[in-house]
């Protein structure tokens, strides 16, 4: 083990940060995309590294048990872990493995209570829409949201919702808090990769009502009734997704991207998903030298 | 019969009916945009009796049909799954719109504001 076990943890890490923090110049679509991309492989880097120098550890305070290991889960040199670096790796590996099962849980069980609920209408003034994933989904809708919205308005939120549904937007959410909650210090670039999932499917919608003046104006229309509040407030700062997503619709439709967008994806994904191998170990078990 | 998301026409067909009183499958398909088929609107109508959506009172010789949304499915703890997803969805879900800040409210309605002035 030297100071090289850490890169790529490190360089993940940083990349995140990086992207929670500076938008990507591209269509929502491929932003999703390369958010969800390394959000996943910075997850399984530094969970990979902390569990292997937890590995590590044990096998320098257990050499019987270590004789056990396959060669491929060693660091290979002679140099014990110390404890100082051990001891919060367990902690960290023990702590991640953890959220990471409290987390499927919780989804589990809000997917099967929404997709109970998508049986019918949510039985509420406030105007609810939710796109519930799953062969027995849907779009979960309130009473509120039917009543106070016209048909073409309710296409627009439909629209958006069976956007979220047809590309599987609930995977890019469940890697995202998965990044959050086990990592969080990425939050940020879980809020980011949320918006994105929005402006995408904000974008869909546009595309097939073929307005996105009205779909703007339908997003604030049903954003306001959810917050009616007293007129005469001087806007502060306007730093929420809503209001970002409607000035979005309000100006020209971004770029498709059609060269650039799959091409910073392919390489995202191929240097940082190298990395996760690499953090993982699986560089070692599957011999491969070039990595 | 296997349960099929909202649809598009399902939905309009809920607006209709939300705006209020018993509706026959005749006036529903006057005040329907797209001028539907009489067939489709009672095909649309009697998946919502299916699914429990709806219910109908004989009227003469027509059905008239009222929304419904089954009273028993507000029971203590179904109320709380309706505040939390009307108030905090997280995770794997994702709401239409998140709550507006009074501040972001503000700042909405001046863009909008803005904006009907430009036109």
């Amino acid at each position: 083990m030297n100071w090289f076990t850490f890169l790529p943890a490190l360089i993940t890490f940083l990349l995140s940060m990086v992207l929670g923090r500076v938008p990507l110049p591209l269509h929502p679509l491929w932003s999703a995309r390369v958010l969800g991309t390394v959000a996943a492989t910075t997850v399984l880097a530094t969970i990979g590294t902390f569990f292997f120098i937890a590995v590590n550890y044990g096998a320098s305070l257990l050499p019987r048990v270590a004789d056990r290991l396959p060669e491929w889960a060693l660091f290979g040199d002679d140099h014990p872990v110390p404890a100082w670096l051990g001891l919060p790796a367990i902690a960290l590996t023990v702590t991640g493995t953890v959220t990471v099962s409290r987390l499927a849980a919780r989804w589990a069980t809000e997917v099967r209570s929404a997709q109970e609920l998508s049986r019918g209408l949510l039985e509420t003034d406030i105007p609810v829409a939710v796109a519930v994933p799953g062969r027995r989904g849907g779009v979960l809708a309130s009473k509120g949201l039917i009543r106070a919205l016209t048909t073409a308005e309710l296409q627009v939120v439909f629209e958006h919702e069976a956007s979220h549904l047809r590309h599987r937007h609930h995977r890019y959410l469940a890697v995202g808090s998965l990044a959050a909650g086990t990592l969080p210090p990425l939050r940020r670039l879980n809020e980011r990769l949320r918006f994105c999932l929005e402006r995408w499917a904000d974008e869909d919608a546009a595309e097939s009502v073929g307005d996105r003046g009205f779909v703007a104006r339908t997003i604030a229309k049903v954003a306001l009734l959810r917050s009616p509040s007293p007129p005469g407030a001087l806007p502060a700062f306007a730093d929420s997704g809503v209001v970002q997503r409607v000035q979005a619709l309000l100006g020209a439709a971004p770029g498709r991207n059609p060269v650039s967008g799959p091409a910073t994806l392919l390489t995202t994904g191929l240097t940082t998903g190298a990395l996760a191998l690499v953090a993982l170990q699986l560089d070692h078990a599957l011999n491969l030298s070039f990595l | 019969m296997s349960r099929r998301p909202l649809g598009q026409l399902e939905a309009e067909v809920l607006a209709v009916l939300a705006a209020g009183g018993p509706v026959s499958t005749a006036e529903l398909q006057t005040q329907i945009p797209g001028d539907p088929a009489y067939t489709t609107i009672n095909t649309i109508l009697f998946r919502l009796l299916d699914k429990g959506l709806v219910t109908r009172t004989r009227d003469g010789r027509q059905f008239r049909y009222e929304i419904v949304v089954d009273e028993s499915r507000l029971v203590a703890d179904r109320m709380n799954d309706h505040l939390r997803f009307a108030s905090d969805p997280s995770g794997v879900l994702s709401q239409f719109v998140e709550i507006l800040s009074p501040q972001d409210a503000a700042a909405l309605r001046q863009i909008l504001e803005h904006r009907e002035g430009v036109e």
